[in-house]
């Protein structure tokens, strides 16, 4: 852990400009680009999810 | 030469992507904390905040995340975990205050919680007790190398984009194609996989390998003939009174305080009082993880091929070692040789990393118990040890000592070799199920087995 802060230490030195605390400002015009990752990120997410606990096919019943 | 083809190697190559995915993203996270604590106008106090919430998420669901894992199964488990990976990840691109981002590491921390207690059941279900140790190790190198990588990956996309946001929105990803591997190729239990070939059946089980059973929990079954193959009927109080798991605790307690309290201050301790340049003073600790590649990977072979399947002499100096190492680094003072620091710290990973809660405690837990109770067993083990992670942050800082020369870490230091001597004579004291003794006793006794049996009555 301490190593990556190191390296991360030095991305900050080189950086001259503070990145807005809000996201919406970071982002800028990419924002709602972003969001729409992040909505797929999470059902195809949900999707596996679902499918692990609701539909293994892999498993055998027991005794099978 | 591995055959990628042989069932048991999917599923631990996939348990091992999933830890590595679990490593990937805490260490970014402290690869790019400096610039998240200058964009959110975090404080001391509060970034210390953040990373504690992680830290404690991660130990107070460790006894749930045990017993669900061998109440629901690994896969179901490693899937939570993964499945939390990829949505937490992205919410941290859009957190805008140190509450937002305190929340998100406490939920971040329960989630993750849930993987090494799966994978650790997989390994000690898939494989046999001959090959466990070297799976299991296997397994354990993703936290090793993740540490080593996660740099090179967060911090180029940071740069390459102006913003550590983006970092953060594009590893969120890398939990996909995991959750995709886990869908197809883990099954909680050999005999219950579809395109397992009887050849690989045999190979795990032996002549058990016929076995199916009617009853996947040994807490609950009242004969070893109700159980699958390779396991054996264990009552709960066998797994929660039992010596060597409360042993394994209070090492994991002090092993990780040690080794977490080690490689978060040692940049810091580069920097102030060896008065190295930056880079040089990050690189002490991946010299650490380096060392605890080799040590994991090397404890594995040991354990399978030089000490006929014993876990806990692969165990029993590596403390000791640790604290020699470390006393070795509190004579370091500024204009010390660099070779000679990465040597220290090589070795203090190295041993640190042969430890109840570094290596092997997957293959110990499956044969002092049963593989169907490393879930549980674990979770108990692994709440120590997260216990002593949390707690490593403020006692160190309050251990560090202003002098006109700048801050002296000799007093942490000296911690960190004690907390390897209490972690030797733990494990010391645990049983070794080869020898049915302690291994200790098993060498002064001129290497002659002892009594101890793994029924009820022993535990």
């Amino acid at each position: 852990m301490g190593s990556n802060a190191s390296f991360g230490l030095s991305l900050f030195l080189q950086q001259t400009a503070r990145e807005p605390a809000d996201a919406g400002s970071a982002f800028g015009g990419l924002f709602w680009l972003v969001i729409a990752l992040d909505v797929l990120n999470t059902l195809v997410a949900l999707y596996f999810l679902w499918r692990i606990w609701f539909r293994d096919p892999a498993a055998r019943q027991p005794g099978a | 030469m591995i055959d990628v083809s042989q069932r048991r190697y999917q599923v631990i190559g996939t348990a091992w992507s999933a830890w590595f995915v679990n490593y990937i993203d805490r260490t970014k996270t402290a690869a790019l904390l400096p610039l998240i604590t200058v964009s959110l106008a975090m404080d001391t106090s509060q970034t210390g905040s953040v990373l504690f919430a992680f830290f404690i998420g991660y130990a107070a669901v460790q006894p749930v995340a045990g017993f669900l894992t061998d109440l629901v199964g690994a896969k179901k488990t490693l899937a939570l975990s993964v499945a939390a990976f990829s949505i937490f990840t992205w919410t941290m691109a859009l957190v805008g205050n140190w509450q937002e981002l305190f929340i998100r590491n406490l939920l971040f921390g329960i989630s993750q919680g849930f993987e090494v207690t799966a994978g650790s059941r997989l390994a000690a279900t898939w494989f046999p007790p001959a090959t466990r140790g070297r799976a299991f190790a296997f397994h354990q190198s993703a936290y090793t190398i993740a540490p080593i990588l996660a740099p090179f990956i967060a911090v180029p996309i940071a740069q390459l984009t102006g913003s550590w946001r983006w970092s953060f929105m594009v590893i969120a990803f890398f939990g996909l194609p995991v959750l995709a591997a886990i869908d197809r190729l883990v099954t909680d239990r050999p005999e219950r996989d579809a395109r397992i070939s009887e050849a690989e059946l045999a190979y795990i089980f032996g002549a058990d390998s016929h076995k199916r059973g009617a009853v996947l929990d040994p807490a609950r079954a009242t004969s070893d003939e109700q159980l699958p193959p390779g396991e054996r009927v264990t009552p709960y109080r066998e797994i929660f009174l039992n010596r060597s798991v409360a042993l394994m605790f209070v090492a994991g307690f002090f092993g990780l305080l040690a080794s977490w309290g080690l490689t978060t201050w040692l940049p810091t301790y580069g920097v102030q009082q060896l008065k190295l340049p930056l880079i040089l003073a990050g690189s002490l600790s991946s010299v650490v993880y380096a060392g605890s590649l080799v040590g994991v990977i090397g404890g594995g072979i040991l354990s399978d091929r030089v000490f006929g399947t014993k876990r806990t002499p692969v165990w029993l100096f590596g403390g000791i070692i640790m604290a020699a190492a470390i006393l070795w680094a509190t004579t370091f003072q500024p204009g010390a040789p660099l070779i000679e620091m990465y040597a220290a710290f090589f070795i203090a990973g190295l041993a640190a990393s042969m430890s109840p809660t570094g290596q092997l405690f997957a293959p110990y837990l499956a044969e002092l118990l049963t593989p169907g109770a490393v879930g549980r067993s674990l979770g108990v083990v692994v709440l120590g040890g997260m216990i002593g992670s949390a707690v490593a942050q403020p006692l160190v800082a309050a251990l560090v000592v202003q002098t006109p020369n700048g801050p002296q870490f000799g007093g942490a230091f000296l911690l960190f070799a004690a907390c390897g001597v209490v972690v030797s004579v733990c494990v010391a004291l645990m049983i070794e199920p080869r020898v049915h003794r302690t291994y200790l006793g098993y060498l002064l006794a001129g290497r002659k087995e002892g009594s101890w049996e793994a029924t009820p009555a022993s535990a």
